[in-house]
């Protein structure tokens, strides 16, 4: 008898059905992969596991843990089950720890509630697990509020949470798409160390992490089982089409080669740009440079906190930056959007990262379009939009009756009407799934080729950036670290941070064991580490590194910021691999 | 935390003082003054009285010594209440304004949040309908209309409760006019911790401490309760004023000797320093509680704790 079995299970809404007919085990000590699209019934499945799923949901079919039906259980008997045999880890740590709880209370009101612990026991318990899930001063951080702690610290308190009770099943539900990629690996490699002998479901929409971390893995496309079977099998061969474009999907590096640099003029120059936020009393920008050429995409690469979004918003003009300069086409731009003229406004836009979000719900297609040029009736509306791959029937539609990728080619449409010579993308391709975000990006780089659009392509994620990107900007804590052409940039990374970044992506193929990531997290820009920012999670910090700040030089065709490059890069080259 | 409170206090003084600039041009608009009478007095009376009482002098001349005299907690003497100072008045008539308005605040809130747990916990239940259609009865029938009913059938009719306040001796002389201040509030905050307490248990967390498998009990007490409570507790500010115009009321048509009743008596006399003294009483005491609110705020919440 398997630890979980879900038997021929159906949920059902009004008009839709979100899990249709699924069956599938798993072991004690199993690790199944569940992996689908937005919209699958991934998450949906396992609601239904915890009996968590709304009131108007109609559940078909049988769960039985050990055997035991969870359907018919009534709720003191499945709030044991809950805690005891299955216990779950969600998304994202900040929505779902309580903000007005400390975390110490919120980890011990289980033990309390179960009676697992009483008093001094239990807060003595919770010490204990937060000083496993590798939670730094755990008596402090005991005390401390789900915000006073990192996005990373967060969600290994929330795994402390979950194993607190040393369940048989632990059921992650996307644990590491809220996190920076550096953390990501850290977060999915404790996951691992913890578990012991708790079977994993983990749940995600990414290949890569599937291939390191799951034995078995499990499609489900619409509802729908696709295929099940052994990771290792159903990345080499699998049955189904569908899985076989999904996995090709996945971004991973060295899938795509980078474009040819682009030998053109430079339009737009940032210089020594200062962004500051009295109000938190934080740097976000420190005396950065940027120049961008016509018809080049620049990709801008970080984490939260390196500064990306606040840079791009300096340029725009959407804070108004303490010190620096904005330069188009050599002539310098007031620093406020609100002085700027409406024809330096049409050669800058935007597109955002949440699609449906950033479209006014209230108005149509085409007045979203055409808001920008003033007029909604006016031809260029529905040629741009046609050139987006949108047809008319779209023009009359609301914002909430397009899917994630319709919605962003709206906004691209949007972006592209006043014929702008800069596109600003920020996380534009991030909120999709892996098929659409492919045929997204293809649609801007068409865009590119022909109109000689100026891209700068704000992104965490290395993957994408490498197909797409002419030069790339890595940022941390407010500087740039290093900038170059991206092939010379993925070939041989420079900077020890864009070597950890360049490790932290998850490889979609079970068969690599590449297995190094940087440790730590960014610290606040609050309070930046002196010297070099980046010293304190660098594995080859010297000295000087702890001190002196490292300036910008060009060194081998890129300009880099690390004491150690000249001495790093002989070490690399000399290395057997 | 004590910057805080400065800065909130010092922030508050153009409120003040523009309360005290439109309150001041308001009484003197209307027609009519303090020593009109239904006999007309003879010009020369007229004149001495309006010198003694500077009233002769240039609005604006009025308006600064009078606020020179407010700056210093002289709110001045009353001109239709002789040899008595408005500070006099207001101190001696407060006690049972403050009595009733307190009590009143106090059932409010503990009626209100009790019924409003009630109802969002039973949300398909009969409860639910019954609180939430006494709330809507409470919120819609305003005071006035409210406590002469009130008077009327439980005093009147069946004489269960006194009608009179000064032939009554014991405190069961409070019981309607709390009551008939208290009962829109209840509805409304009755209906205000219901809305919140909803929206909180439908939040992220709350699904994490069912996952861990917390009874609904826990859940509610450890999880939602305080997070539930800030929109009420946000709504105290307003919550204060309302019960302050509603004393008003209350107090006339009760014929309770507060405030409330000499704030209207001062209004239709045109005893001008009174109106203005207690404008500028309440006003301050508004700003006050108000930051009181808002520093219990930051007690509940950590996150905006953090950013003071």
């Amino acid at each position: 008898m398997s630890l979980l079995e879900v038997d021929t299970l159906s949920v059902r809404y009004p008009g839709v059905v979100a899990v249709d007919g699924l069956t599938f085990s798993i072991d004690r000590g199993e690790s199944l992969g569940l992996v689908g699209e937005s919209g699958s019934g991934k998450t949906q499945t396992a609601m239904a596991i915890m009996g968590l799923l709304p009131a108007d949901a109609e559940v078909e079919g049988d769960i039985r843990v050990d055997g035991r039906s969870l359907l018919s259980l009534d709720d003191a008997a499945l709030n044991r089950v809950r805690a005891l045999e299955i216990s779950m880890v969600f998304q994202d740590p900040m929505q779902a720890l309580n903000p007005f709880v400390r975390i110490g209370d919120q980890i011990a009101r289980i033990l309390l509630e179960h009676r697992l612990a009483a008093g001094d026991d239990a807060s003595g318990k919770v010490v204990d697990m937060l000083d496993r899930v590798g939670l730094p001063d755990p008596e402090r951080q005991y005390r401390a509020y789900p915000h006073q702690l990192s996005g990373g610290m967060r969600q290994r308190a929330m795994i402390a949470a979950a194993l607190i009770t040393d369940p048989a099943l632990l059921i992650a539900d996307e644990p590491t798409t809220a996190l920076d990629v550096t953390v990501q690996a850290q977060i999915l490699d404790l996951l691992e160390e913890l578990r012991d002998d708790t079977a994993l479901l983990l749940i995600t929409h990414d290949l890569g992490v599937v291939a390191g971390h799951c034995e078995r893995m499990l499609v489900l496309d619409r509802g729908r089982k696709l295929e099940e079977g052994p990771t290792r099998t159903l990345f080499v061969s699998p049955d189904h089409p569908h899985t076989r474009t999904m996995i090709d999907a996945a971004p991973r590096l060295g899938a795509r080669q980078p474009p040819d640099p682009r030998m053109s003029e430079t339009i737009l120059i940032a210089d020594q740009v200062d962004v500051i936020y009295p109000e938190d009393q934080l740097q976000a920008v420190h005396s950065t440079d940027l120049i961008l050429k016509a018809g080049e995409t620049l990709a801008l690469v970080g984490e939260s906190g390196s500064g990306k979004s606040s840079l791009v918003r300096a340029i725009l003009g959407l804070v108004t930056p303490a010190a620096g300069d904005v330069e188009f086409d050599g002539i310098a731009l007031p620093p406020d959007v609100r002085r700027r003229k409406p024809a330096d406004l049409k050669r800058m836009s935007m597109v955002f990262q949440d699609p449906v979000g950033s479209l006014n719900p209230q108005m149509r297609v085409r007045d979203i379009v055409g808001e920008p040029i003033g007029s909604s009736r006016h031809s260029s509306v529905s040629a741009t939009l046609a050139r987006v791959g949108l047809d008319d029937s779209f023009s009359d539609r609301y914002p909430h009756q397009l899917s994630g990728g319709q919605a962003q080619r709206v906004a691209i449409a949007r972006a592209i009407i006043t014929q702008p010579r800069v596109l600003v993308c920020d996380e534009a391709v991030a909120a999709l799934d892996g098929t659409v975000r492919q045929q997204i990006i293809d649609l801007l780089m068409s865009i590119q080729r022909e109109t000689g659009l100026a891209i700068i392509f704000i992104a965490h994620d290395l993957a994408i950036v490498e197909g797409l990107s002419h030069r790339v900007m890595v940022m941390y804590l407010g500087r740039p670290v290093e900038i170059a052409t991206a092939r010379d940039l993925f070939s041989r990374p420079g900077h020890p941070y864009t070597r950890a970044l360049v490790d932290a992506v998850p490889e979609p193929d079970p068969l690599s064991n590449k297995y190094s990531f940087v440790r730590g997290e960014t610290p606040s820009p609050i309070a930046p580490p002196l010297g070099c920012a980046f010293h304190p999670r660098c594995e080859h910090a010297i000295a000087r590194c702890r001190v002196e700040l490292p300036k910008p030089r060009e060194v081998d065709n890129r300009t880099i910021a690390c004491h150690r490059y000249e001495e790093l890069r002989t070490e690399v080259e000399s290395s057997p691999n | 935390m004590l910057r805080y409170t400065l800065r909130r206090l010092l922030g508050a003084i153009p409120t003040v003082l523009l309360v005290i600039v439109l309150a001041f041009i308001m009484v003197r608009a209307a027609p009519g003054g303090p020593f009109d009478a239904e006999r007309a007095l003879s010009p020369d009376v007229e004149a001495n009285i309006a010198r003694y009482y500077n009233l002769d002098e240039s609005l604006p001349r009025q308006f600064f010594r009078y606020l020179g005299g407010v700056l210093q907690g002289d709110l001045g003497p009353s001109y239709r209440y002789r040899d008595t100072t408005v500070s006099e008045l207001i101190a001696d008539h407060l006690p049972v304004s403050m009595m009733i308005g307190g009590m009143a605040m106090l059932l409010a809130i503990i009626v209100g949040v009790a019924l409003g747990i009630m109802a969002a916990l039973n949300r398909t239940a009969i409860t639910d309908r019954v609180v939430m259609g006494f709330a809507m009865l409470g919120i819609s029938v305003p005071v006035f209309v409210l406590a002469p009913v009130f008077m009327l059938f439980l005093s009147v009719k069946l004489q269960w409760l006194p009608a009179g306040w000064s032939s009554t001796p014991g405190p069961s002389k409070y019981v309607l006019p709390v009551i008939s201040l208290a009962l829109p509030q209840i509805a409304y905050i009755a209906r205000l911790s219901r809305a919140s307490l909803i929206d909180v248990l439908s939040s992220d967390f709350i699904r994490t401490a069912r996952a861990q498998g917390l009874s609904q009990g826990s859940i509610v007490r450890y999880h939602a309760l305080k997070p539930a409570m800030l929109p009420v507790l946000s709504y105290m500010g307003p919550a204060i004023a309302v019960i302050l115009t509603g004393s008003v009321v209350i107090e006339e048509i009760f014929g309770i000797p507060g405030v409330g009743q000499f704030f209207v008596r001062g209004a239709l006399n045109r005893d001008y320093t009174l109106v203005l003294g207690i404008v500028i009483f309440y006003a301050v005491l508004i700003v006050l509680l108000n930051l009181i609110v808002d520093l219990l705020y930051g007690l509940i919440d950590p996150r905006i704790r953090a950013r003071r």
